[in-house]
Parts: structure tokens; sequence; C-alpha cells
């Protein structure tokens, strides 16, 4: 086990700078998840890691040894591919155990490593089997194996649940989290998904675009996105956001003005409100107002989507049994402390948000 | 109706055609080669015969040599297949893997160079073979059959170790693996399809070739193809029998490594032919 | 795979280009210079400019052994073609078997051309070919292709139809076996008769794999060698003499280099006329992919 250090790590293609300016500590131990849309340089920060990639500048530190010119195999690091890549000509054992062959590990001790890391993966009747004998699950175990059998001093993971269904992703994270747990091994974990990096890290790393918008902990992220890039990636539904003008320290919606809240500007500033489906209540004379749109039950509740006058669209959590119907019309309220004010222009957070008491 | 049956016979009529075309001349000699040499000029040819072996035991003590060439031609065979599998899994992983301004124009050159006739090439390599003292070795001609067939080879091996997933590479080496173990651990392994459809042609035109073979060998290296082809000149009417034999000899191997291995002559000359 | 040296991969294609560059690439270009001078074994070479050229151009045999090969290659390659055409196209529907029709249609690709040399002569053995007396008792033609230059360049021709229409075969049947079904069904549904399926359908996607096909086999067939001097040796009286058999009896008979080197550069040239298109359209494809 180690700890992890990248410093103002860089990375360009011809023009183009997929990475910029990464910096982050992962402490040993620690599982951070590296979330964002395609396209945002998760993949390639993993690669770079496991040197799969080179980058262009900065420096990576594994358990105070600099990275940059050991090649990928002696790195000591495991990885947990997408596809798996599972060797299909060698069977679960000599898949699991092919790290092991190539350090030449005596066979006795690589055998009981081999065996141990199968049992604790419920593989352990499977390992004369070839990949292509396994179902989806058990594949993405065996590639786990590989990766826990030689104790390296950091996992990577790339998106390894992509590939599995819907039932069975959620199985898997229950057992990733549940063996990272038992383990306590440095993690760096990739995901599109932000369902699973909240459920499975210590903290996140927002990415987009090749640099990093926020580190937290899932509950940071979550409770203090610091731009609208953020709030609008945690969360599913995401975060409503409402177009609205303070004047004078008083917020005014397209329904009309927000009472209960005062600015530390007072000039005449465009923002964004931000508030959470979850965060919305259907209140008689609540400051929002507008017309229900569609109403989707999604059984433990129901989303109410509602048009404002604005044409905003706002997505709103009601109880299982909502009682909107489409083409009512409708007041909702929501609770300062859950809600978030974004810059207009910049995307920023804006603090400190003074309240006068609930609406 | 009518016209669908008439389609359906006419398919067959330029099948059975197709078939009599191709097997009949092999059946010819390969049957003639266990009759007896009234039986071989009777008129009409026999269909029912009682089989000897006697233009065998004949081959066997006029032409000893027979024997030396079938050897010959192994040692020369082997030798250029596993030239060619060598050197073409080098370039074709180099040639899928990587991408450079020098390989692309290697890869045009290779292309190129298979264009020119291989019976130009001779003239200056026949002084310079004899100069060398080369000429009548078994090295010669592996050198110059593996050099006729190392681009194709190497352009059906490119496309088989396309296929190959760069992730498991990857994984291999985060595994720990270098370069030469992912050559020998996953890629070759992997690519055995690949390798078997890039010998084949080799292995049939070293075992065939007659042209090279008769500039630059004369009698230490010399291959089965020659041998045959000197029975045949030196026929003496009544021997017809003896050089079905021989050419029975030489084509029974080849011909059922052929119909094993006609898979892979389909998918490598797809590879190979149209699409490099 | 960073780590892996830049100088990786021109190791890795030494091996080929080495052999292609020794064994092919530098005596194809040395026979350039050959063809300027004159030299027999052992003596040395002297420059005499483009007198081999117009040694072979002023000799009638040569001019006859390109005729020659013009003739036998176009109608190999066509007939080839045709014939493959025919039996890829009967051959593409299911039916029990077919894998053993398949292996003996290809299994002349198996048979050297000394041994075919000696299948086909037996079949048109003057005595006693099955071939011969078919021919004599059908139509009354007395096929004697040791004595007649037409009819030995009909039997090389025959011959050489006979080893590679497998080739021909492979390509035209893999092409033709990848036109999708559903296309061939959708243009039955617009009314199409079989006919106008295979012209309008079947031979547009096909297409490419002709052309490469058509090709391959012209430079292949160009090289015409073997089975001509093994059947006829290019008489009688150097009637049936191909350009191989041309360059072959200068540079290996009368050891006469320099006209055997012009005659050399002359078939470098006419196989790469025919590949330059092909070589074009690899060139610029290469230059697209980087």
């Amino acid at each position: 086990m180690a700890d992890l250090k990248l410093s103002n790590v860089d990375k360009s293609y011809g023009g183009f700078a997929a990475l910029t300016d990464i910096s982050l500590d992962v402490a040993d131990g620690e599982f951070i998840v590296l979330v964002g849309p395609s396209g945002c340089g998760k993949s390639t920060l993993l690669r770079s890691i496991a040197g799969l990639e080179r980058i262009s500048s900065g420096d990576i530190v594994l358990g105070g040894r600099h990275l940059a010119h050991v090649p990928t195999r002696d790195r000591n690091v495991a990885m947990v591919f997408q596809s798996y890549a599972l060797f299909p000509h060698l069977t679960v054992a000599e898949n699991i155990g092919f790290g092991l062959k190539i350090r030449k590990t005596d066979k006795a001790t690589a055998d009981s490593k081999i065996s141990h890391a199968a049992d604790l993966l419920g593989l352990g009747a499977l390992t004369g089997r070839y990949p292509r004998e396994l179902s989806g699950g058990q594949r993405q175990r065996v590639a786990m194996g590989r990766a826990i059998v030689r104790d390296p001093q950091v996992f990577l993971f790339d998106e390894p649940l992509s590939n599995l269904d819907a039932k069975l992703r959620v199985q898997m994270r229950t057992e990733i989290k549940a063996l990272r747990q038992r383990l306590g091994i440095t993690s760096v974990y990739v995901t599109h998904d932000q369902d699973e990096a909240m459920t499975l890290a210590d903290r996140i790393v927002v990415l987009n675009g090749g640099r990093i918008e926020q580190i937290g902990t899932p509950m940071e992220l979550y409770d203090q996105p610091v731009n609208m890039f953020v709030a609008g990636f945690m969360g599913s539904p995401p975060m409503n956001f409402i177009p609205a003008r303070a004047v004078d320290g008083v917020l005014t919606t397209a329904s009309g003005p927000v009472s209960g809240a005062k600015f530390a500007s007072d000039t005449q500033t465009d923002v964004m409100l931000g508030i959470r489906p979850e965060a919305l209540s259907f209140t008689e004379g609540g400051p929002l107002s507008g017309e229900v749109e569609v109403v989707e039950p999604q059984g433990a509740q129901t989303l109410v989507i509602v048009r404002l006058a604005d044409g905003t669209l706002v997505y709103a959590s009601a109880e299982k049994h909502a009682r909107q119907l489409p083409g009512e019309r409708v007041q909702m309220g929501f609770d300062w402390a859950e809600a978030h004010l974004f810059d207009s222009d910049s995307g920023q957070r804006i603090e400190p948000l003074k309240t006068e008491g609930l609406q | 109706m009518a016209e669908r049956y008439l389609t359906i016979a006419l398919r067959f009529f330029i099948i059975g055609l197709g078939v009599l075309w191709s097997a009949f001349p092999i059946y010819m000699v390969v049957s003639s080669s266990f009759k007896t040499h009234i039986d071989i000029f009777a008129v009409p040819s026999k269909f029912l015969f009682t089989p000897t072996l006697d233009n065998y035991r004949q081959l066997l003590s006029d032409w000893p040599e027979f024997l030396d060439g079938l050897l010959n031609s192994l040692i020369i065979t082997t030798g250029a297949t596993l030239l060619t599998a060598i050197v073409s899994l080098l370039a074709g992983y180099a040639y899928s893997r990587y991408q450079s301004r020098m390989l692309t124009a290697s890869a045009f050159f290779m292309i190129l160079v298979r264009m020119l006739p291989p019976l130009v090439v001779t003239i200056p390599l026949f002084p310079i073979i004899n100069w060398l003292e080369l000429n009548d070795t078994h090295a010669i001609l592996i050198v110059l059959y593996a050099a006729f067939f190392v681009s194709l080879s190497t352009w059906i091996l490119k496309t088989f170790i396309d296929q190959i997933p760069r992730e498991l590479e990857e994984a291999a080496e985060v595994e720990g693996a270098s370069l030469m173990q992912r050559l020998i651990k996953i890629i070759l392994p992997l690519s055995v399809h690949g390798m078997v459809a890039a010998c084949v042609f080799v292995v049939v035109f070293s075992w065939n070739e007659y042209m090279f073979a008769l500039i630059f060998t004369s009698s230490a290296a010399k291959t089965a193809p020659l041998v045959l082809a000197e029975i045949s000149g030196s026929l003496e009417g009544v021997q017809w029998g003896v050089l079905f034999a021989a050419a029975t000899l030489q084509l029974a191997p080849i011909l059922i490594f052929v119909l094993l291995v006609q898979k892979y002559i389909v998918t490598g000359l797809t590879a190979g032919a149209v699409k490099g | 795979m960073f780590e892996d040296k830049r100088w990786l991969p021109t190791l890795m294609v030494s091996p080929v280009l080495l052999l292609l560059i020794v064994m092919i690439g530098i005596p194809s270009i040395f026979v350039a210079w050959l063809s300027l001078t004159e030299s027999t074994l052992g003596a040395q070479s002297t420059f005499v400019g483009l007198d081999n050229y117009r040694q072979i151009f002023s000799d009638r045999i040569f001019w006859r052994a390109t005729i020659n090969t013009f003739v036998i290659v176009n109608v190999v390659v066509y007939a080839e073609l045709i014939i493959a055409m025919l039996l890829a196209l009967a051959l593409n529907c299911k039916f029990f078997g077919k894998g053993l029709i398949f292996s003996i249609l290809i299994a002349p690709y198996a048979v050297s051309e000394v041994s075919a040399v000696v299948m086909w002569q037996y079949a048109f053995e003057p005595d006693v070919g099955t071939f011969n007396l078919l021919l004599e008792q059908l139509f009354g033609i007395d096929f004697n292709w040791s004595r007649n230059p037409f009819h030995g360049l009909t039997l090389i021709a025959i011959l050489s139809i006979w080893i590679h229409l497998p080739f021909t075969l492979i390509i035209l049947y893999s092409a033709i076996s990848t036109v999708p079904e559903d296309l061939k069904s959708a243009a039955r549904i617009e009314g199409a008769t079989e006919r106008q399926v295979f012209r309008l359908v079947t031979f547009r996607i096909i297409a490419p794999a002709v052309l490469i096909a058509l090709m391959f086999r012209y430079i292949f067939a160009m090289r015409l060698f073997s089975e001509a001097w093994l059947l006829t040796e290019g008489g009688p009286a150097r009637l049936t003499e191909v350009l191989g058999i041309y360059l072959f009896r200068s540079a290996f008979r009368y050891f006469d280099f320099g006209p055997a080197a012009a005659t050399g550069i002359a078939m470098q040239f006419l196989s790469l006329l025919v590949a330059s298109f092909y070589l074009y359209r690899l060139y610029k494809g290469m230059k697209a992919n980087g």
C-alpha cells in the first residue's frame, strides 16, 4: 500500500490539451473516484498513472517513488479494465496468476495466492474455466482477482462496471465496496456514473475538459458544489437552475420576488438559483409558480415537471401518490438552507448567502 | 417453378463441370500410378483395375535421387516457412501497433516489391550467388522463397493482430510483462490462426517451386519438382508409370495439407490480397 | 505502451525489409544497370548504352514472345474470371457436400507446375490421351501440341488456367458471399429479375474485389515461365516462347546477360504499369491514414 501524489500533471496530444494542471493527493488506503462526462480526461488520467500514456509535464509519485521514467511493468499498479481484458487463451486461474508468473513467483506461493483470491471472489469452483465460459459478472470478478492477487501499491479501475446490466452493476458495486473495506487498498476508480461515485468514494474528483472542477467527499460535493457544473453533475435527477436577478439584495425570478434572502451585493446581478428536486415542495403561495407539464411516477416517489413563466422546466419530487395533474397551475416553495446561488456568467458559487428566516 | 428447376439444374451442371475439370487430371495421374503399364496405355482408359506398386518400386530403384529431392524440398519448405513466420510476426506486429511515416513508406515499398517479376531478379543474383558459393545450397532457396512471401504474410498477420484488443497487452503490461513476453504469451497464442493463414502460401510455394530451383540448384540441394521434371524429360515411352508414381509422391503431401488448411487459404487470401 | 523505444518498430520490421531489399529491391534496380552493359558470366562488363534494347527490339523472336505473352495473359486472365465467376455464383447457395466440392475445386492450387504438366501431357498424349481421343472422335481435331505452335500455346493457356483458377475462385467466392442477402431480397421485391439482381446489386458490390483479382492475375500471369518451359521449352522453333522463356534462354542458355536484363526491365515495366493504378490508390490511402 502506498500514497499517490499527482502534481501539476499536463498532457496534450498535438494541440489538444487532454489534462491541464492536475494536482491530487491520495492518502494511503483512500478510495478516490474520478468522475466526469465522457471525454473529460478521467480515463487518460488513470492511464497516465498506470504509465499507459506518457504525461507531457508534471510529476506522479507513488509511495515516494517518482514514476515519470518508470515503465508500466515496473510501476507495481493493478488495473481493472472496462472490457476486463481477460486473456481468452488462459483459464481463470492462469488469468489471475498471470502477473505472478511474469514475476516468476514460485509455484506453491502462486497457487495459494490464486486460490485465496479466487475464494475471496467466489470463483473457487471456476478456476479451470476459460473466460468465454463465464458470465459478465464472473468475468468482472476474474479481472478483480488478477488485480488483488499481486498486492499492488495502487488499484486502478477504468469504468469496471459499465459493461454489466443495471441489476448486476448495483450488486458488484456493493461487492467492490465490501472488498475495499476488507483490503483497505489505495484505489483510483474512474466512472461516469455519479451514483457509483457517491456510493464508493472516500473522496470524489470531478473532472471537466481535462481540469479538476472540485475535490471533496461525496456529501461535500452534494451540499457545497463550487460551480454549476459540479452542481448539475452530482445528483439524479439533476439540480434545477432557475434564472433570477438580484437587485439591491433582493432576488427576483420570472414568478416574482423571492423573499427571505439578502445579498451582500447591492448592485444588479444575473444569477442562477439552484435547487435540487427533493428540496422543492408544493406550497400554496410559494414563490415559484408554473404549470405542470408532465408527471412521472418512479415508484418510491413521483417526479412532477413544471414549466415556469419564463419557460424554464423545473423537476420536483412529490410524494408517491402525487395529486398534481398535467395542465394544473401550481406553486412551489423551498428551504433557503438547501438552495444554491451561482453567478450566471462564470457559473461560480456565490457566497455567502444571507438568509432572513424561512419561506 | 419450371424456371426455378432450370436454375438449379444449371447450377449443378456448372459445378459438375468444375469438379470434373479440377479433379480429373489429378485423378488420372494418381490412379495411373497404381496401374501396370499395359493398363496405363489401355484405350479407353480403365476405371477398374488391379492396383500395383510396381511403379513405385521401379521409381525407387531407377531414381534414388528422387527421395533426396523430397528430403531437400522438406528441408527448404520448413526453413522458408519458419523464416517467413518469424520475421512476418515481428513486422506484422509493428505495422499493427505502431504508426510512423517510416512504417507507412516501408509498407508501400513491401507491396511495390511484390509486384516485380521473380524471374528478373535471378539475372543479377545468379553471378553474385555463384561468387558467394551459395548456389546449390538449401539456404539460398530458403531466403529467396521467404523474400517473395514475407510481404503477403506480414500483411495477413497484421490484419489478424489488428483484431487482438490492445487492452489485453496493456493488461499484461500492467501485470509486469515486457514486449517480448507480450509477444510470446499474448500475441503468439492469439494469432495462431493468422500464423497458419500467413504460412500456408509459403509452404505450398516452397514445396512446388520450379524456376528458382532450376536456376540455383544443381545436385546437392535439388528439390523434388526438379527431379520430377528430369524424370519427365528422360521419358522413354514405357516409363510413364514411374513418372506418375513420382508425381503422386510429390503431390500427395501438399494436396492433403491444402485440403486440411483450406479455410486458412480463403481467409488469408481475402486478408492479404483484397484488403492489402 | 509508452516505454517502448522509438526505434523499436523499425527494428521489428527490419528483418522483413532486409530480405526484400537484398533479395528483390537491389537486384531489381541492378538489372537496370545490367541492361546497359554487355557481360557474360565471368567477363568484365562494359557499358554499351541502349545497345541491348536495340538488339532485343530488332529480334523477331522477342516480338513473337511479346505477342504470345500478350495473347496468353489476356486469354488466361479473362477465361479464369468468367469460369470463376460462374462457379462462384453457382456455389453461392447451401447444399449438401459443398465443403467437399469447394475442396476439389481448389485442389489444383496444391499441384506444382511440374506435376500439372505431367497430368496435362498425359491427358493430351497424342496416342492414348483421353482428351486427345475425345477431340479426335468428337470434332476430328488432331491436337498435336508438340508440333503445332497454336496447339502448344493453347495447352499452355489451359494449363495456366487450371493451376490458377483456385486463386480467382477464392477471391470472387468470398466477395460474393459477403453480399448481404437482404439487399438482393430488396431488389427482388422491387421487381428485379435475377439477371438485374446480379448486374445492379451483386456485381456492384463485388466490383472492387473483381478488379483486384484481375490486377493480381495480370501481374502473375505475365510471369508465366515454368508451365511453358516444361511443356514446350518454347518450341517448336521458338514459336511458343513467352517473355519469361526469352529472358531465361538469353540469361541461362546463352549467358547473354545484357539482353536478358533488357527483357527483365521490359517485364518490370509492364508489371508496374498494370500495378500502378492499384499502387496509386494504395499510396493515396496511406497518405490519408498518415
